[in-house]
Formats: structure tokens, sequence, C-alpha cells
């Protein structure tokens, strides 16, 4: 007789923690997604304005991609966005701190900051385009506005949410302000960043993109106003199905950092 | 005895008055007198709200006192040092840390090299058998285990004394008697002075060279009860009259307490 195997059915592998599964389920999502674009694009809607087959788009992309079009404006998105980003996470950061260090000054501004965060900053995008000009400046300004918010409030959280206990720990041990803040505090607050972080990255996509629109030069908000104003559907969705990869290599990639320098998380 | 040699404690006529905002203030601690040898095991049970919490961080310095001294090796107590370690009834240990680096924390505090205090950490993780459990983060190991890392953590700066604030409440009855147990055997190395706050009367008479009784609202010094069992002790001497008739004694001096605070007489 033989001894008894344990079997692996193929879907609980597929839900494992392993490289190789979140590869396949990756894969396998943007396969279905391709999948249901082909086929309502060629069997379940006929408006070429509004939906045209990946195939098509896929084209239309290459085209940009070979005449030059596809790296100027990915070049001036990617530009506006490694100024401003940085400055907003780096901003909100300082700012988030300052909050959470003194509760007057917390207490004072919370209303104006939860004023200014529920608002929606790109429609502030038409003035900064009349104030700062076509330029990079009018984008890295509506994009730092979109993206310093959620690092505020996030930092600012995770800074005052270190348990009691731990800090009375490290108090015990002689840790003084400083030591209880670099050995308690700030690690504490690591993941609360990050997600942070996670969610003004998404909000700063959003932020460029708009901005573009209202007036600029080059970049992936002015090439898809472009397209849309020519009708030329299949050019547009090209540059929004970048901007999907951009959005998802970009969470996988906060994903990887958190792994590094949060290790000791929960999945 | 000389109580100001290093692991002395005098605690001379200490009372504690908290005031919180917008509430009456409360007396925590009335008149405390304690005096604990170099090298002896102290134990302190009572009622809940008797205070025993907070006598503890009073010894510790986290607090300080609002009539009274309190002197350690000679020296008044005027906040943390490390010739004193605490140990808290929940583990807390640092969830971004490894096991290593939980247990050299103190050290690390103190301006040792990280290095070189890994190695101390290392020492102290064997002397509670968990030398392997080293690189694996707090969550991963079971609540008796990190409560072993959290007392290999206050070791580790090799105190003079050890404060244990009912480091096993958290822990299941049969975990809790074999961690007594070895909490015995680790301490008998090197004698370091322990204080040791419990609500379990029978784990204070198992591990104490005194038990100090404490009453309740305000807290004070009911009265303290020798235990003269010989050392080493195992865990069989829990099961012999003698054992049985201290631990009655001293149920026998909280009873009527822990019925008055129920509302019961």
């Amino acid at each position: 007789m033989s001894p008894p195997t344990r079997r692996v059915s193929p879907l609980s592998w597929l839900g494992g923690a392993t490289r190789g599964a979140s590869v396949t389920r990756l894969l396998l999502s943007l396969t279905l997604f391709l999948v249901v674009w082909q086929v309502s694009a060629t069997y379940l809607i006929d408006n070429r304005l509004l939906l045209v087959p990946a195939t098509e788009v896929a084209g239309a992309l290459y085209d940009e991609i070979a005449s030059g079009e596809f790296a100027r404006h990915l070049g001036t998105t990617l530009l506006e966005l490694v100024i401003a980003f940085p400055l907003a996470v780096v901003g909100g950061f300082v700012i988030g701190a300052v909050l959470a260090g003194s509760k007057p000054v917390r207490q004072t501004l919370d209303p104006i900051l939860t004023a200014l965060y529920s608002l929606p900053i790109v429609a502030l995008a038409p003035l900064f385009t009349a104030g700062l000009g076509f330029g990079v400046a009018s984008k890295v300004a509506v994009v730092i506005l979109m993206a310093i918010f959620p690092v505020i409030t996030n930092t600012d959280a995770g800074l005052r949410s270190a348990e009691p206990a731990l800090i009375e720990t490290a108090r015990s041990y002689g840790a003084g302000r400083l030591q209880v803040l670099r050995t308690v505090t700030l690690p504490h607050s690591v993941p609360f960043i990050i997600s942070g972080i996670r969610v003004a990255f998404a909000r700063a996509l959003v932020g460029v993109i708009v901005a573009e629109f209202f007036g600029a030069v080059a970049g992936f908000g002015f090439a898809i106003a472009a397209a849309a104003q020519s009708y030329q559907t299949a050019r547009l969705l090209g540059y929004v199905v970048v901007l999907g990869v951009v959005g998802l290599v970009a969470s996988i990639g906060l994903t990887a950092l958190e792994r590094r320098i949060a290790p000791w998380k929960e999945d | 005895m000389d109580f100001t040699r290093p692991g002395g404690i005098v605690v001379d006529g200490v009372g504690l008055t908290f005031h919180p905002p917008r509430r009456d203030s409360v007396v925590a601690l009335e008149n405390v007198d304690l005096t604990v040898s170099p090298g002896e095991f102290v134990c302190v049970v009572g009622a809940s709200g008797s205070g025993k919490s907070t006598l503890l961080r009073l010894l510790d310095g986290l607090i300080t006192p609002t009539t009274g001294t309190i002197t350690a090796g000679g020296e008044p107590v005027t906040g943390p040092s490390p010739d004193r370690a605490m140990v808290f009834q929940s583990d807390n240990l640092m969830p971004w840390s490894t096991v290593v680096d939980n247990v050299a924390y103190g050290l690390v505090l103190g301006g040792m090299k990280r290095a070189r205090a890994r190695q101390i950490a290392t020492t102290q993780l064997e002397r509670v058998g968990l030398a392997d459990a080293a690189r694996l983060y707090p969550r991963q190991l079971s609540g008796g285990m990190r409560q072993r890392v959290n007392i290999a953590r206050a070791l580790a700066v090799d105190p003079q004394v050890l404060l244990l604030d009912e480091p096993f409440a958290a822990l299941d009855a049969q975990t809790r008697e074999i961690m007594s147990a070895e909490l015995l055997r680790i301490w008998s190395a090197d004698r370091k002075t322990v204080v040791f706050i419990t609500h379990q009367i029978d784990e204070a008479v198992f591990l104490a060279d005194r038990v100090v009784v404490l009453s309740a609202r305000p807290g004070t010094v009911r009265e303290i009860v020798p235990v003269d069992f010989a050392r080493p002790r195992d865990l069989s001497l829990k099961r012999t009259p003698e054992f049985g008739r201290v631990v009655d004694h001293i149920w026998s001096l909280i009873e009527d307490e822990v019925r008055g605070s129920l509302g019961l007489h």
C-alpha cells in the first residue's frame, strides 16, 4: 500500500503566499480583464467612440511609442510626479509630526485640515494653470495639495497611537523623550505612514492628470485630452491603460517596501 | 541586614494620592513601610484596588510618592534606573523588534554597542530556554514564551532588583505553574532582590521568602507573613498541609476586603 499523500488542490495553491502563486494570480486577473474587454468591445458595445477592442488600443499605443510622443508625455508626467510627490511625502510627514507633538496646534488646525482634505482639490487646477502657467509648476502645486493630506493625517494618527504600555516600558528602561520617539513611537507609526503614502499616490495620479487637462504642453493628461478632442478613442484608452499599470506597479512597490521596512506586520 | 547595600530597598512612610481631573482624589497608598534585604524574594498580595501595582511603579521610579521616601541600595529613588528592572503583566515586547533585539533593548538604550548587547541577550535567552527563538518576532511566540522573553529582557540589564507586576496573570493555569517554578530556577542562580506582585496567594507562598499583605483603599501594609519552606522548592510543595496553612492564613487576611469590595458581608 502506498502512503497517503496530501493532495493540494490548484485552488488552495492559488490562495497561498508563495511568489509563484501571487504572480499567477496577477497574470490570471490581467488575462480575465483583457478577455472581458475584447469580448465586450467586439460583441456587446458597438459604439466605437466609447470602447474599441484591446487589440486596437495596443496598436494605437504602439504607434505613439514609435513616434516618440509616448516618451515625451511620459517624461513630462514623470518629472512632475518626481518633483511633487517626495515634497508631499516629506512635507506631510513634518506637518503630521508637528500636529502629533502639540495638542493646541493640532486642535487649532484640525478644522482647516479636515476641510482641505475633503475638498476636491482638482477643482483648483484651472486656478493654478492660470496663476502658474502651462508648465510643470502648476502641476507640481496640484499634486502636492492632492497628496499631502493623507500623509499628514496618517503620520499624526500613527505617532499618537503607540501603546502607552510600550512607552511606559521604554521609560522603565531609562528611555528619555527622544529615545521613546526613536524606539517606540516612530517604529509604531511606519505602517500608518506607508498606508498614507499609498493613498497619497493614488490622489497624486488623479491630480497630475486633471491638472494637465486644464492646460499643458505635454503629459499623459494633455495627451488624453488631445485624443478626446479628436475622437481618437484607441489612443485615449492606450494612455489610460498605461496609467492603470503605473498605479499597479506603485502599489506592488509599496507593498514590497512595507515588507522590507516593517517586516513585523502581519499580512 | 544592611538595607543600604546594593539590592536593599527601604520604603518609609510612603503615601500616594491621585488627583484625577474633575473627580475626587484617590488615596492609593497610605503610610507604607517596608524593607527588603538584598537577595530577598518578596511577594506582595492584596485585594484589587490595594495599590499593589502602584507600589511597584513607585519602587521603579516611574511615579513619585506624595509623602515618604524610597531608597534603593541606599540611594533615593528619583526615576527609573538600570539598577532596577520591571517586568509588566502584559509582555510589552516591541512588536517591530526580533526576540534577541527585544532582550537587548535595555542594554542598547544604556549605550552599549548593538553587537555586544546581542551577545548578552543571546546568553539570557539561553537561560530562559529560548535560544532558538532569537530571530523570530514576538507575534510568532506563544504567551508563555513572550513572557519569558520579557523576563530575559529584564535580566539582561543585570539589575540589582527585579520588579515583577503580576507577570503570569495573563497565562493559563498550567503554564503559570511551570513559569513560577522556572522563575525560581532562574532566580536561584544569582539571587537578585525580587519584588513580585500577584493576586494568586498560592503563587506568592510558593515563591516568596516573605509575603506582604496589603489592605485595600487606602493600601497599607496589613501584615508581613514569613515563609520558611526550604529551597530549592518544587511544585510538590504546593500539595503539603503546611503550605495550605500559610495560604489559608493569608486568605483570611484578605477575604473580608474582597467580600467588602463585592458588596457581600
